[in-house]
């Protein structure tokens, strides 16, 4: 499945779509430095011991798809669960309760839905179902529920149950509120009432759990910093192994070492490096970023020196690689709508828009900062460059020692003396 | 005098030619990608009115459906899976007043785009610059899957010569 015109260039470069089912098994390219394979042999080999791991990666460099090729990898060894928290808590300040909701909520759905568990005939295993709705049922005592439809099974009962708490929950503060309040209360309950969902899902010589919590990288900083730092024995409580992304800009703070110790498998998925820290090119990473287009597309259908161009500039990271190649051949269009190719202006032009994206968001101070570390390449764990690297500006890099640079679709601006932001106008 | 000569050098690219650039390119990605996000930048009401009409017609066949979100909880999503089926799969859906729904709608793109990414939809959202720069900053994993973003009412900026910038060390070629 490639590209063979401009057209299906501007379809199959998605920025928003990880790589996933068919696009996983056309597209995907093994990359150097990826810790794929060392978590797949951690969850593999210790089988028995359930692994607590951090996933560290810049946004968009591509996290989300080496997750779905692990789940693909590991299928057979674990039934993976996995969930954007974001998406079942609607929140980006979220509490550990919330979290700790949405993994109750979720595993236990998914298990149901999964046939994982037993049926509940027997009458000891019918109670234990019956006592994990009640509950549930009282966690939300109090708070206005529309009354179940009556399910004959209580597996059904129960996921009925949770899909109501999950969307109201999202929907509405009061009951948010209500129920984190009470879970607060009750979260050796929870947990306990989660680990045997779990103990349930594994018994039988069933392939074990894997619970994949995305989102938590994007949620806002002091956030992600409470629940890691401040509630790690609880989110680590449950007894299967748990993948967590973790925020790249909290890998640098004093607080990371704390953290590390709850987590001592932390995998870090490094940025493509099209440079070293030295100013010389890596051609490694050049030809890495150049393989990730060609899959996608015949080589005819861009000029070398467009596709040199867009391999230079995107900062290593896949979103942004993307992103070029979409703009570039929308510009080739535009310029012709039966364009075969797309030039070298036309990936000129994708720059200066990503150029401009990139620095919407920044203040005049934000660009004296990224200049600095564009000129020293200095990775400091000052709250500006945490904010910096969370909004995408600087980027880090593991080839050799740890170093860092502003996105090279911003040096032309660095490099200019004037420098265009300030601080009460965006750039 | 030197007030004129920048009056001239922006006319060197006429802004009514650029925002139909804009408005070609914006129209070409909408009607072949499905799923699209994208950003048109307006500088005023009675504008993007006229902007709006020259895109619905430019993507006919395909149907362009406006979503207000003045006196409308802001939450795209919810939106979106209570529009009524049309017979066009993946019709193009634009957001219009979308002042009236800052800062609470920041909140509910970048926590709900993993789930907007699962409908075809094509999304427009039209926002003045400010309101764009404050995208940005708020709502950043939403902002980072846009396909593109299209300065409709732009006045043309100059880009500054070649010659005035300095040979940076291992800068791309601009």
């Amino acid at each position: 499945m490639r590209a063979i015109n401009v057209e299906q260039v501007l379809r199959f470069f998605d920025p928003k779509e990880p790589l996933s089912g068919q696009s996983l098994r056309s597209w995907f390219m093994p990359r150097a430095g990826s810790p794929r394979t060392r978590l797949k042999i951690a969850l593999i080999r210790q089988y028995d011991k359930p692994q607590k791991v951090l996933l560290i990666g810049h946004r968009g460099s591509g996290k989300t798809t080496e997750l779905n090729k692990l789940a693909e990898e590991i299928q057979g060894h674990f039934h993976v669960i996995g969930f954007n928290v974001l998406d079942i808590t609607g929140r980006t300040n979220l509490e550990y309760e919330d979290l700790m909701r949405a993994i109750s909520t979720q595993v236990t759905r998914n298990c149901i839905e999964h046939q994982l568990m037993q049926s509940p005939l027997a009458q000891p295993l019918h109670r234990q179902w019956e006592e994990l709705r009640d509950w549930w049922q009282q966690v939300v005592s109090g708070v206005e529920f529309q009354p179940a439809a009556a399910e004959a099974d209580v597996r059904l009962q129960v996921k009925a149950l949770l899909s109501q708490v999950e969307v109201s929950a999202r929907q509405s503060s009061l009951t948010r509120e209500a129920i984190k309040e009470q879970i607060n209360l009750q979260m050796p309950e929870l947990i306990q009432r989660l680990n045997w969902v779990i103990e349930q899902a594994e018994s039988h010589g069933k392939p074990r759990v894997l619970i994949v919590v995305e989102g938590l990288d994007k949620v806002d900083l002091q956030s992600a910093l409470s629940i890691f730092r401040d509630h790690a024995p609880t989110i680590t409580a449950p007894t299967c192994s748990m993948i967590y992304t973790f925020p790249i800009a909290l890998r640098h703070t004093d607080d990371y070492n704390s953290i590390h110790l709850s987590f001592p498998e932390v995998c870090f998925l490094p940025n493509i490096t099209t440079q070293h820290s030295d100013h010389s090119t890596d051609p490694d990473g050049l030809s890495m970023m150049r393989k990730l287009v060609l899959a996608r597309m015949e080589a005819a259908l861009i000029e070398d020196q467009a596709l040199q161009l867009i391999v230079e500039t995107n900062g290593g990271i896949p979103v942004w690689l993307v992103f070029l190649m979409r703009s570039a051949a929308l510009y080739a269009l535009e310029r012709d709508e039966h364009a075969t190719m797309i030039t070298t202006a036309d990936a000129q032009k994708a720059i200066k828009d990503l150029r401009q994206n990139l620095l919407t968001p920044l203040t005049r101070h934000d660009v004296q900062v990224l200049r600095e570390r564009h000129h020293d390449r200095l990775l400091f764990s000052d709250p500006d460059e945490q904010r910096l690297m969370y909004n995408g500006s600087l980027i880090d890099y593991g080839n050799g020692e740890s170093w860092c640079d502003a996105h090279p679709a911003l040096w032309s601006v660095l490099e200019r003396e004037d420098g265009n932001a300030n601080d009460t106008q965006p750039a | 005098m030197a007030m004129q000569t920048i009056h001239s050098r922006r006319e060197l690219v006429h802004p009514a030619r650029r925002a139909s650039g804009g408005i070609s390119r914006l129209t070409t990605l909408l009607r072949v990608a499905d799923g699209a996000w994208c950003i048109a930048v307006y500088r005023d009401e009675r504008r993007r009115q006229a902007l709006s009409r020259q895109l619905r017609a430019a993507l006919l066949p395909l149907p362009l459906i406006e979503l207000s979100l003045q006196n409308t909880a802001p939450d795209p999503l919810a939106l979106l899976q209570s529009l009524p089926p049309v017979a066009y799969p993946a019709p193009v859906v634009s957001f219009t007043h979308v002042g009236n729904a800052l800062p609470a709608l920041y909140g509910y793109l970048d926590t709900e785009r993993e789930a907007l990414a699962q409908l075809s939809h094509r999304l427009l959202f039209w926002l003045k610059e400010r309101e764009l720069h404050d995208l940005a900053r708020h709502a950043p994993n939403f902002y980072s899957r846009l396909s593109g973003v299209f300065h409709l009412d732009q006045a043309a900026t100059v880009p500054l010569p070649a010659s005035k910038l300095p040979a940076g060390r291992g800068t791309p070629p601009r």
